[in-house]
């Protein structure tokens, strides 16, 4: 009964804590993404470098494992075409293309943001 | 993950008020609470094993949290009398010497149907051989048996059941309706009034309403 009542406790904490901890970490990383992509964005007419495209790629890439574990794959997939189609815009020098893209792409990521955050909308 | 804890509490809770408000009848032999996690625990198993687009903690951490819901519900209900019938509510006698307790059934969203049913299913076929029926919290009826009571030659036969004719036994029981009417007002008694009515043979039982029930040989009165 004792060993039931800690294990009990022991998970009820744990859930709490992962759930902070992810929470802050989601919110965090979703952010994080959007503002790399405010960075780059721009509306004049500017040429923008594959190199910064693929550097913000390989960033986002680091943090796609653990995103898989947590989140839901519609969400990453989402994430990830975008990526997709803007390296593809950039690199055939479509640069109005790749500036809707990366609007699209920093507003996705503060979207997803939103979504994972513990609030009363999400609930209901 | 936070949206899940949350999000399962809340349905738990809610689904637990539901299966409450039901009444006992849909439970079966498990106590409310024992039903909502049976319920909810199989499906929650399900989600991460047929939607591969969805991490396999959004099916675990919400079985993590009915764990944890669960045992601290057991913990308080059995600390605290007031809580386990919030939780799981509590007995309620249905027949006692008086007969069927009408509102009793009411409040438990059960008819006198039902009722029959149960006692029959524990080969009692008259009310007069109950001194108390007690419908328990996970639906299942107990008995004590009224020993000093004559066991029926034959299967009663019920005439009305709350205050409805059932047509089909008049015509097998050898008597009108127009007779029990007669009878009935020759009692003072409406026929929205009763309860229940039997004839066995020539044996007549009624309850009314908020009174004990009565037997008599029914002879040239019916």
């Amino acid at each position: 009964m004792k060993c039931r009542f800690i294990i009990a406790v022991i998970i009820f904490i744990l859930l709490i804590i992962c759930g902070v901890l992810q929470e802050i970490y989601v919110v965090q990383i979703f952010n994080e993404l959007s503002n790399r992509c405010s960075e780059i964005v721009s509306y004049d007419d500017v040429r923008y470098d594959l190199t910064d495209i693929t550097q913000l790629h390989k960033w986002w890439l680091k943090h796609l494992g653990r995103f898989e574990a947590i989140l839901p794959n519609y969400s990453i997939n989402e994430i990830e075409m975008l990526f997709g189609e803007l390296i593809g815009a950039v690199a055939a020098e479509d640069y109005k293309s790749a500036t809707a893209l990366l609007c699209r792409l920093r507003e996705t990521s503060d979207a997803l943001s939103q979504m994972f955050t513990l609030r009363l909308g999400n609930i209901l | 993950m936070l949206l899940i804890i949350v999000r399962t509490t809340i349905i738990f809770i809610i689904l637990l008020g539901i299966i409450r408000l039901m009444g006992k009848r849909q439970l079966g032999e498990l106590q409310p609470f024992e039903f909502v996690i049976t319920l909810l625990v199989a499906e929650l198993a399900c989600i991460p094993m047929e939607d591969m687009s969805t991490p396999i903690l959004y099916g675990l951490v919400p079985i993590f949290v009915i764990f944890i819901v669960h045992y601290f519900a057991n913990f308080l209900s059995a600390k605290s009398i007031r809580f386990r019938k919030i939780l799981n509510g509590k007995p309620v006698i249905v027949i006692s010497e008086f007969g069927i307790d009408y509102k009793a059934l009411k409040s438990l969203n059960m008819n006198v149907h039902d009722l029959l049913e149960s006692i029959r299913g524990q080969e009692y076929f008259s009310i007069e051989q109950i001194s108390f029926a007690v419908v328990e919290t996970n639906g299942k009826l107990s008995i004590l048996n009224n020993s000093s009571a004559p066991s029926p030659e034959t299967i009663p036969i019920t005439l009305i059941i709350e205050g409805k004719f059932i047509n089909a036994n008049v015509a097998i029981s050898n008597v009108t309706k127009e007779q029990v009417i007669k009878y009935l007002k020759g009692k003072n008694i409406g026929i929205n009034d009763v309860v229940i009515m039997t004839k066995e043979n020539d044996k007549l039982l009624v309850q009314t309403k908020n009174k004990k029930y009565y037997t008599e040989i029914a002879g040239s009165n019916l």
